[in-house]
C-alpha cells in the first residue's frame, strides 16, 4: 500500500504540473472526468511523462485500458516490483 | 441484400427471427448464435459467391489465429509472429480487393493478379476486416472477454461451437455491411446474459419503431434528395456554369443526403441487432448538431473513429511524443510530431478508407489540418479566457455559424466525382453565374431541405427518442443538444404505432427504387 501511496503521489506532483488549473484532490480514484483539462491530446502527454519520471513503459493499449488514477498506479507499481 | 428489400423485410428477416428464438428455445446459445451465423452468411451471398468465400475465408483465419494467441504462452515468441502475420492478411486482403493494388502497382500486366481483384469491391470488407483486426487485437492483448467467449476448446465440437459463436459476431448482418464497428466486449456480455435468446415484446417494439424511422429517412427523405444532388455534381464534374443558388442547393441536398442515408441505416442496424435482443454500439448521435470538427467526429461514423484512433492515432502520437519528450524538442517541433502529424495520417487514412479516390484525400487533408487547428485554438488561453467570459449559447451558436461552411465544402468535395470537379463546384457556388441555365425545378428541393434541416437541428434523434429503452451501446458520452421541449418520450402503443404505419407506408410508397445505401460503396 505505501508503495502505491509513493508512486500516487509522484503522479499528483506530474498532474498538477500538467493540468495547472485543476486543484481538486488525486486520489486512486480520480478519473479524466474529474479534470476539465484532461483530453486524449494531454492523456497522452501525461502518460510518457509518467513513463520518464517513474522509469516504467506502457503499452499503447494500456494506456487506453486505465479506467482511473488506481489502476495506472497499480500497473507502475507491478513494473517496479 | 440491403435493409431496404422488401425480400429482406417481409421474409428473410421473419424467417432469420423465426428460426433464431425456436432454435434458442429448444437447443440454447450455441445453436442460436449458429442459426444467426448462417443466416448472416445466407444474408452475404446475394453479394457474390466470391465476396462470400473471401468473408468465409476472413474468419477462418482471423480465428485460427485468435485461437493461436490466445492459447500459447506469452514466452513463446511464435506468439507475436502469428499475431501480425494474422493482421497481415487482414490488410493485404483489404489492400487487394478494395484499393486493387496489384492494378495500381502493375497495371494490365499483372495478368491473373489483376483479374481477381477486378471483381467489384467486395460489400463490408472495410467494416468485417476492421471488426476481426480490432478482435485479433483484443485476443492479443488478453482481453478476458476473448477468452470466455471462445470458452472451454476440449473437442473438435467445442471449436466448432466456437468458431460459430465468432462466425455470428464478425458477420452478424445487421451490421456486416456497413457496421458499426463492434468490439467483442460489447457482444460477448450480452450473449451470456440472461435475457439473451427470451423473445422479449418489448425488443420487437424498440427495433420495429428503429427500422420504421431508419427506413423513413432513407427511402423518402435521403432518396428523394439524390436526384438534385446527381444533377448539380454532374453539371459540377463537366464544368458547367451553374447558378450559385442551384449550386448551394446542390452542395447541401448533399449534406441532408449523406446525413439521413447514414443515419436511417444506422437506425435500422440498431433496429434489426435488438430484434434478435442484442445492442450495437451507437454509430451517430445529431452530427451536424456539432460545435465544431472535434465534437462531429464524436458523432459522426463514433465507431470508425474510435477503432482508428485506437490503432493509428494514439499508437503515432504516443510514439511523436515520446520522441519529443526524450530528445527535448522545443514546442512547435513537439507539437508536429505529437499532434499534426498523427493527426493528418488518421484523416488522410479516415478519408482513404472511403475508397481509393484523390477527392477523399483532399477530404481526409481538410478534415485534418481543421481537426489539428481547432485543437489548437481550443486550448490556446485566448479560446479559453472567452469562454470564461461568453454567454454559452451565443457562444454555442457562434461555434456552429463557424463550423457549417467548412463541413458543407468538405463533404460537397467528398461526393465530387473529381477534385477539379468539386473546385469547380466551390467556384460557382461564390461565383457570380446568375445567368446561367436552371438546371432543375427549385420548388421541390427547397421544400425538401427545409424539411430535411428542420429535422436535423430541431428534432431528437432516434437514440434519444428511444432513450428509455436504452437502445444503443454508448460509445462516446455525448451531450444532447436540441430544445428540451423536443426530447419526448417514446413508448408503445397505438397512437406512436399509427405514426410509425405513416412511415412506413411513405416508405413503401418509394422503395420500389431500391438505390444502395452511400455507405455500402465504402
Amino acid at each position: 500500500m505505501s508503495d502505491y501511496q509513493a508512486i500516487l503521489d509522484q503522479v499528483a506532483e506530474i498532474i498538477r504540473d500538467i493540468f495547472d488549473e485543476y486543484e481538486g484532490p488525486v486520489t486512486m480514484e480520480t478519473t479524466a472526468n474529474d479534470v476539465a483539462q484532461w483530453d486524449s491530446l494531454s492523456h497522452v502527454r501525461l502518460m510518457v511523462m509518467i513513463e520518464m519520471e517513474l522509469g516504467v513503459h506502457f503499452s499503447t493499449s494500456e494506456m487506453q485500458s486505465f479506467k482511473n488514477l488506481g489502476d495506472l498506479v497499480r500497473a507502475s507499481a507491478k513494473q517496479k516490483a | 441484400m440491403i435493409f431496404t428489400d422488401p425480400l429482406f423485410l417481409f421474409v428473410f428477416l421473419p424467417i432469420a427471427l423465426l428460426a433464431f428464438y425456436t432454435v434458442a428455445n429448444f437447443l440454447g446459445r450455441n445453436a442460436a448464435l449458429a442459426v444467426l451465423f448462417v443466416a448472416s452468411i445466407a444474408f452475404y451471398i446475394p453479394y457474390g459467391l466470391f465476396s462470400a468465400i473471401l468473408l468465409v475465408a476472413a474468419l477462418v483465419v482471423n480465428f485460427v489465429v485468435a485461437l493461436a494467441v490466445t492459447f500459447l504462452d506469452e514466452s513463446k515468441k511464435s506468439r507475436r509472429r502469428i499475431y501480425l502475420a494474422g493482421q497481415a492478411y487482414n490488410i493485404i486482403t483489404l489492400c487487394y480487393f478494395k484499393y486493387k493494388i496489384a492494378s495500381l502497382l502493375f497495371g494490365p500486366s499483372a495478368g491473373i493478379m489483376v483479374d481477381i481483384a477486378g471483381i467489384a469491391i467486395p460489400a463490408g470488407i472495410s467494416f468485417y476486416t476492421f471488426q476481426g483486426a480490432a478482435f485479433l487485437a483484443d485476443a492479443y492483448s488478453r482481453d478476458k472477454n476473448v477468452a470466455q467467449f471462445l470458452g472451454q476448446l476440449r473437442s473438435l465440437r467445442s471449436v466448432g461451437a466456437a468458431f460459430c459463436r465468432y462466425g455470428a459476431f464478425v458477420s452478424f448482418f445487421p451490421q456486416l455491411i456497413i457496421g458499426p464497428i463492434t468490439y467483442l466486449s460489447e457482444f460477448n456480455p450480452q450473449t451470456r446474459s440472461k435475457r439473451f435468446l427470451r423473445l422479449d415484446p418489448i425488443d420487437l417494439a424498440v427495433g420495429l419503431t428503429f427500422i420504421s424511422i431508419g427506413m423513413f429517412k432513407k427511402v423518402v427523405i435521403a432518396d428523394n434528395l439524390a436526384p438534385t444532388v446527381d444533377i448539380i455534381f454532374g453539371a459540377a464534374q463537366v464544368g458547367a456554369e451553374i447558378h450559385p443558388m442551384q449550386a448551394w442547393i446542390g452542395a447541401l441536398a448533399y449534406m441532408a443526403q449523406l446525413y439521413f442515408d447514414f443515419s436511417g441505416y444506422s437506425d435500422m442496424a440498431l433496429g434489426l441487432a435488438r430484434m434478435f435482443g442484442l445492442k450495437l454500439p451507437i454509430n451517430f448521435f445529431s452530427p451536424f448538431k456539432a460545435n465544431g470538427i472535434i465534437d462531429y467526429y464524436r458523432r459522426w461514423h463514433m465507431t470508425l473513429t474510435r477503432v482508428i484512433a485506437r490503432f493509428l492515432y494514439t499508437p503515432l502520437s504516443v510514439a511523436g511524443t515520446r520522441y519529443a519528450m526524450f530528445n527535448r524538442l522545443a514546442p512547435v517541433p513537439a507539437h508536429l510530431l505529437s499532434l499534426w502529424f498523427p493527426m493528418l495520417i488518421n484523416f488522410q487514412i479516415i478519408g482513404l478508407w472511403h475508397g481509393a479516390l484523390w477527392t477523399f484525400c483532399v477530404f481526409g487533408l481538410m478534415h485534418g489540418l481543421w481537426y489539428a487547428l481547432e485543437t489548437e485554438v481550443r486550448a490556446s488561453k485566448w479560446y479559453k479566457s472567452v469562454k470564461a467570459k461568453a454567454s454559452p449559447v451565443i457562444l454555442g451558436f457562434l461555434e456552429r455559424a463557424v463550423f457549417f461552411l467548412p463541413l458543407l465544402l468538405s463533404l460537397a468535395m467528398f461526393r465530387s466525382e473529381s477534385v477539379i470537379g468539386g473546385f469547380h463546384l466551390f467556384s460557382q457556388m461564390f461565383g457570380t453565374s446568375f445567368d446561367a441555365r436552371s438546371l432543375f425545378n427549385m420548388r421541390e428541393p427547397v421544400m425538401m431541405l427545409t424539411i430535411a434541416f428542420s429535422i436535423i437541428y430541431f428534432c431528437p434523434n432516434s437514440v434519444e427518442l428511444m432513450r428509455r429503452y436504452r437502445p444503443a451501446i454508448m460509445t462516446y458520452e455525448n451531450k444532447s443538444y436540441g430544445l428540451a421541449i423536443m426530447r419526448g418520450l417514446w413508448r408503445p402503443g397505438w397512437v406512436q404505432a399509427s405514426y410509425l404505419s405513416v412511415l412506413v407506408l411513405a416508405s413503401l410508397y418509394y422503395v420500389s427504387r431500391q438505390p444502395p445505401f452511400l455507405y455500402q460503396g465504402f
